[in-house]
This record gives C-alpha cells, structure tokens and sequence, in this order.
C-alpha cells in the first residue's frame, strides 16, 4: 500500500512538472489559432450558419485536424532553426522574391486590419456607446500596450482576449439548442439540407478559408521565436498547437450554434456579424445578444493586434530589423512603426462612417488565397530540408500528411475566391 | 570599390571572348584580412572554382585566362553567396543583429578582398536594380539615404559564431575578434542585448567573452541564465574566476550551479570557496598606489612619480584610470623606462587586468599572485572603480602562517 501511494505521489508529481512545462510554452499555438477566427472569420461564420444551420460545420473534424497540421509545421520550423519564416525566404531565395512576397502579404494584412477596425466599430455600435471615441481610444491603448509591455506581459493580455471567446459558448447555451442534432449535422452527415447543392459547399469552404490564413502561418512561426522556446520545447509546443486547433474550431462551432439556433430555425439571413447580433436579440433574448456582442469586440481587438505585429515580424526578418516585443521603442523604432502605421491606416478608414468593407473583403480573400499556395510550398520545402531542419526533417507518412493538406488547402482556398467572384456564396 | 551585386551573374569569358559560363559566387579567405581568392563559375555542366590570378579583368563582362585551370575549396574558406549575402551577422559596434543586402569588394594591390557589408536600404534597392531611382525620388522628397556601411572589423557572421558554417580547419582566430573586444562592445549596451548576443555565440567563445565582462554584467548574466548552461559555461572559465562570480550570486542560486559542475571542477572550487573563511582581501587593503590618466605621456608620469610618490615604500606598478575612476590598463616601471618620452600611456599600458574583489580570498588573490607572477593586484569594485591595491609582501604574512603553522 505504502509503495502504492508513493508511486501515485511520484506520478502526480511528474505530470504536476510536465503540466508546467506545458504552460511555460502555452501562447503561440493557441493565440494564433484563435485569433484566426477574427471579426472576418466571425463574419463568414454567422453567413454560412444563417444559411446552412450546423451543416456551415460539416466535417469540422477533418478540418481541425488539417489546421493542426499545417500550423505544426511552422512551429517546428522555428524551434529548430530559431529563425523566421522571412528570415528563411530571404537567406534562401534572395531579396527579389523576398520583396514580393513582403508586398503581397503587407497589402493583404492591411485588409485584414480594416476588417478588424470595422469589426470594432460595429461591436461598439452593439454597445450602444459612442463608437467614433471609443474607436479611438480602444487603439490608442493597444498601440501603448505593444510598444511598453514586454512579451511576457502582451501575452497575458492575448490570453485573456481568448477567454472572452467563451462568451459565444454562453451565447450558444442561451439559444436553448438541439445538442444532439447540431452534432449530427457537423459531425456525421448533414440532414437539414441539401448536400449536393454547390452553393452549399463553396459557403462551407469559405469558412476554412477564413481559418487558415497568410499571416497566421507567418505569425504562428515569428511568435515562438520571439517567445524564445528551445528544442526542449517542442514536443509541448506540437501538443499546445495542436490543442490551439481543438480551441478554435470549438469555438467557431459554438458560434455556429448560437447562429444555427437563433436564426437558421427560424429562417432570418444575415450579412455581417453585427446584423446578425442585433437578429439573435429578438429569438434568444438580450444576454445571448450582449455575449454575441462580446465575442465580436474580443475578436476584433486580437485580429486588430495580431495581424499587424505579424506583418511587422516579417518586415523585421526579411530586412533584417530588430524586430521583438521585448525590445524597447528606440532600439525597435522600425517594427514598432510598422505595427502603429498599420493600425492608423485602419482607424482613419474606419472614422469615416460610410465606407463598405465587402469589396475589400474580397480582394482580402483573394490575396490570403493566391498567398497561401505559395507559404505551403516554403514551408513544406523547408521542412524537408534537411540541411536546415536536420533530423526533425519531415519524413514518411507526415510528410505524406504535411504536403497533403497543403495542396488540400491550397486548392480549397483558391475554390472558395471563384466562388466568391462568381457570387455562390 | 565594386558591389558584389553588381558582379553576380555577370558573364565570364576567355581572353579570345569563348564564353565560360557565369559568375554564380565568389569564395574567400576568412581571415583578419579577407582576400578573394576564387570565382565560382557556374558553366552549362557544373559549377567549377577557378582561381582569382586567372582573372584578367571586370568589365561589363568578366574576363578570365584561356588557360584558367580549377581547383576545390581549401581550408578557411567561405562562398560570398552562400555565407554571406542575405545572411545575418553580428553588428559588433552597435551590439546587434542585423541583414547583408550586399558586399562591397575592394582592389588593392592587384588583390581582391572584401571590404565590408552594406546593410542598409540602398543595398536592398540596388539588389533590386532600383538604386538610382530610389535616390531620384527620395531626392524629390529631400531625403537622403545613407549605405550603412560596416567593415569587415565590424561584423562577425553569425553562422561563424554559431558554428553552422564550419572552417575546413580550426582556425585559431576564428573569431577575428578577440573576445575581451567584443566583451569591451557588449560592455556598453544594456543586459538584454548581451543575453540576445549569447546564444548566438558557440560555447567556447561565450566563456571567453563571459569572463572578460565586468563583474556586475556577469552575475547579471549568471543570475539569468539557466542553471546548466551557467554551469556548462563556468566549466569553461578558470577556477579563480568563477570563485568571483559565484561570491556575487545567492547562496541558492550559487549551490545549484556548483551541482552541475563536473565533479573535478566543483572540487576545486568548492575548496576555492570554501578557504573564503580565512578572511578577506579588505583587510589587507592599501592605498599606496599611483594612478594616471591614459592621456598623459611617458615624462608626464616620470614627473608625477617624482612629485607625488616621494613618502611610498612600494611602486611596483603604475594604474591606468579614466575619468570615472575605473580602471582599464596597467604598466610596471620597467615598461615605463622602455618607452620614449613623448609616448602616450594609452599606446603601451597592458589592457589585460588580473584584478580582485574586496571579497575576494586571501588564498585565491596569492594564487593569481603566484600564477601570472605579480607582486601587486589592483582591487575594484563592481563598477571596475579603483579600489587600492594589495602587495605580495602584506600577504605573505598569511603564506607564513599556512607554512610553519
């Protein structure tokens, strides 16, 4: 008995280490995989859940595992070279190739950051405040936040930002939903629609688009560099991206019930995140309203902050900047300037009260889906590098799985802006 | 002076105008100075190494001997292209990281030989083929862009540091900057900026550099780092050295460091220590010593000594003080003789201290005493303030006592 109990206290005590050790690298993953469901991805899932209910989910699981794959591939990449993936494509490919893909990307980031500005804008007008000044200062502090806090610091202030997320999970729980139906409809085989309508699929490849972006592979790989994670990290730093790609399509399925079940049953269409706020109000009262709202305001403000610091990381590595949260605004002048230009563009844009974002939004999507094709094909080409990933090269049946879902995500992505252009979705 | 880009892919061709193939990389010798010594020609088979005396001229094409003969790689030797170009290197002045967009080369001597990198937007621009109207419209703007020039003294390439890209044979200057320089850079930017330097570092350097850091930047550094990389490092510094650093830690932090010590080392320091108890340098402290200015010149000091020194029973040595009183050189009266009047003492003091800590043991400050041979040691402070000194004489007192006692 005796040795019974030590043995369960010994156990106890690695996995209290090991839980440690986990959350010495909890961050990168996470953050960017939810951060990937920003006030764009909100918006493509409530259109999708307002037409096609849960079925907008089907075949969320392969999907996740897809994401968790691709996402691991460049947290392994930086942990084992501890270098950006600008970094790489610059020493690799030279300056020319370097610059376009710099220019391409910034443009697409600074779409991004527009539909996050206007993401804001609308979730304080479901606020009921003063959005022109509340705009403003909500930017101002971001901007303050990134140039003073450290990472350690910003990270918490990321990590907090994914709590909010929870706010759909009560949203979803408030619409009083069929639990059982909406995970036949998502996991198993769709009933309530019909699957063979071609409108239906180019809707549901939108909503892995809008999962799986440009910038959240360039992110994913300069934030664990800046986090300074080593080789000893990375078999938790795999399990924490991967957790990262659970969370997120958790999430995003959470939102989708909240939609399915406030407005799908009862055949209301939306166009945004914010018509389809204010259209839950009346069906499932005013607290599944206020923490729809929430979830659209956490959203907004981590897209607002995330894809421009991974446009300033990449401009830092391929031009070779110091390009670090925890370096001070003098030594960082240039990194820092590019986060708060970015950022400036959006508001100014935004201030203006009549601009519509839905053109931009689909110039946005294209480029995220003509950039995409060209990232996978970096990142699968470094990763079986093995003069840069040594004998963490991707090898066998994962390198089957890695290139795999790039040409899988690749072909979708660029599906889904034909379907955009020819108006199916 | 040419750019290296202005070169790459230029066409190479015989003498009698018989096209070779192009210039794919340039490979040269890492040394203090780094001499072109062969081009890489890509023809339509392979790429071959032809030797630098084959070449005759660069003009809009690159001429070469009809006879050119080619040769592999020889020791110490590193690609233009492949090493260099596009790769980070360690800017030493300004303690940083930064990005090659080109590298200049200089004829001198019939000799080619790389100047030094350009890291600024110019040569992004003229990478691109863009440097002229870059300059045009910044012109317009009333903007001027500067090539941010560093020479070759200047930056270390970071595979280098790093070990990635490893000379044929070990180089004894591999790293052309002796540590206690690069400790002396680092010395002047803030902690966070050595502890990003470090990692870039290879093990051996890092302990050479670490213990040519001041004291107060070491345990900075000690109390951050790792437990077992403090301890692999230590492993490397000298005994005596480490005894000083690890008095500066806590007791806690300087237990668990000891712990991953290796057995023969831990021993040794571990008595170093534990000697400490038979008491401190502080109290053998003397303030009969003489220190001077760096500017000051050989007859200057002669003066000085003659003036001030009248009422001192000992002047081994003279110290070398700047104006924050700390101190950075040293000279004996012996070397003082042996230079001209007019020299200046910045130009023969010795830069390389043994110095002690008023903590320091008496045990171990004899020890130093005994190794390099010195009747006196310099004791400073945490900021490398001048202290005063401690004589051979005063402590052989304590060396009585351990003998016949």
């Amino acid at each position: 008995m005796i040795y019974q109990k030590n043995f369960m206290k010994e156990f106890l005590n690695k996995l209290k280490w090991r839980f440690l050790f986990f959350l010495s690298v909890l961050g990168p993953g996470i953050i960017t995989a939810v951060a990937d469901n920003d006030a764009g991805g909100i918006a493509t899932y409530t259109v999708a859940a307002a037409m096609y209910g849960m079925a907008s989910q089907f075949l969320v699981i392969p999907e996740t595992l897809i994401l968790a794959v691709t996402q691991e591939i460049g947290a392994r990449i930086a942990i084992v070279t501890k270098k950006g993936l600008g970094d790489l494509i610059r020493e690799r490919y030279g300056i020319g190739i370097s610059l376009l893909i710099f220019i391409l990307y910034f443009i697409t980031n600074q779409g991004v950051v527009l539909q996050n500005v206007s993401g804001l804008k609308a979730a304080f007008q479901l606020f009921n405040v003063n959005w022109q000044l509340f705009l403003i200062l909500t930017c101002f502090f971001l901007v303050f936040f990134v140039v003073f806090f450290d990472y350690k610091k910003l990270q918490r202030l990321f990590l907090v930002m994914v709590v909010f997320y929870i706010s759909y999970i009560i949203s979803a729980v408030l619409t009083k939903p069929n639990w059982i139906e909406a995970a036949r409809e998502s996991f198993i085989w769709p009933q309530k629609i019909n699957i063979f309508d071609l409108t239906f699929w180019f809707s549901r490849i939108a909503v892995l688009g809008t999962t799986i972006t440009a910038w959240g592979q360039f992110f994913v790989h300069s934030y664990i560099i800046d986090k300074k994670l080593d080789i000893r990290h990375l078999k938790y730093e795999r399990l924490e991206v991967y957790l990262g790609a659970f969370i997120t399509n958790f999430f995003s399925w959470m939102m989708s019930v909240a939609v399915t079940y406030a407005l799908f049953v009862n055949g209301i269409k939306v166009t945004d995140g914010y018509t389809a706020a204010l259209a839950i109000k009346p069906f499932a009262g005013e607290a599944a309203f206020l923490f729809f709202a929430i979830g659209l305001f956490a959203a907004s403000i981590l897209g607002l902050t995330i894809v421009p610091l991974a446009t300033a990381y990449v401009f830092s590595e391929i031009f070779g900047y110091e390009g670090s949260l925890d370096s001070t605004f003098t030594k960082g002048k240039i990194f820092y300037g590019f986060f708060i230009a970015q950022i400036l563009f959006g508001l100014l844009v935004a201030l203006f009260p009549n601009t519509s974002l839905f053109k931009l939004t689909l110039y946005v999507d294209f480029l995220n889906g003509a950039m995409l094709p060209i990232i996978f094909y970096f990142l699968v080409k470094f990763s079986e590098d093995e003069e840069i990933m040594g004998k963490y090269v991707t090898s066998g049946f994962s390198r089957l799985l890695v290139r795999g879902s790039a040409i899988m995500i690749s072909i979708l992505v660029v599906l889904t802006f034909f379907g955009k252009i020819l108006k199916l979705t | 002076m040419i750019y290296f880009s202005q070169i790459l892919n230029k066409k190479v061709l015989t003498e009698d105008g018989v096209e070779v193939g192009r210039l794919d990389d340039l490979i040269f010798l890492s040394k203090e100075t780094p001499i072109v010594t062969k081009l890489v020609i890509k023809t339509k088979k392979e790429k071959i190494n032809v030797p630098i005396d084959f070449l005759i001229k660069i003009n809009k094409q690159i001429y070469i001997r009809k006879n050119f003969e080619t040769i592999s790689l020889s020791d110490n030797e590193l690609y233009i292209l492949r090493n260099l170009l596009d790769k980070q290197i360690i800017d030493i002045s300004g303690s940083k990281v930064v990005r090659v967009n080109d590298v200049v080369l200089q004829k001198e001597k019939n000799q080619w030989y790389v100047l030094g990198v350009d890291v600024g937007i110019l040569g992004i621009l003229r990478r691109l083929g863009l440097a002229e109207v870059g300059e045009k419209i910044l012109g317009i703007l009333r903007l001027r862009l500067s090539s941010r020039f560093l020479s070759w003294a200047e930056i270390q390439p970071i595979e280098l540091a790093r070990g990635e890209v490893r000379l044929k044979k070990e180089e004894k200057k591999l790293k052309k900057l002796p540590p206690e320089d690069l400790a002396d850079y680092l010395e002047e930017t803030s902690l966070a900026n050595i502890q990003k330097i470090f990692p870039l570092l290879d093990k051996k350097m890092a302990a050479k550099v670490i213990a040519d850091l001041n004291i107060n930047y070491q345990v900075g550094l000690f109390q951050r780092m790792s437990v077992k990389k403090a301890a692999s490092i230590l492993e490397l510094i000298d005994s005596d050295e480490v005894v000083d650093i690890l008095f500066f830690l806590s007791k806690k932090r300087r237990e668990a460091i000891l712990n991953f010590l290796s057995e023969e080392k831990q021993k040794e320091v571990r008595y170093l220590l534990s000697v400490h108890q038979t008491g401190k340098i502080g109290d053998y402290l003397s303030l009969e010593y003489l220190g001077v200015s760096p500017s000051k010149t050989v007859a200057d000091v002669k003066n000085i000594i003659k003036k001030e020194t009248t009422d001192f029973y000992f002047l081994p040595y003279v110290y070398v003080v700047n104006e924050k009183k700390q101190l950075i050189g040293v000279f004996s009266l012996h070397e003082l003789l042996l230079q001209n009047d007019t020299d200046f003492v910045y130009k023969f003091m010795n830069q390389n201290l043994i110095t002690i800590y008023l903590t320091t043991p008496v045990e171990l400050a004899l020890r130093k005493m005994i190794k390099y041979k010195i009747s006196a040691l310099p004791v400073i402070d945490k900021e490398k303030k001048l202290l005063g000194i401690v004589t051979f004489d005063d402590l052989s007192e304590k060396l009585y006592e351990r003998i016949f006692k």
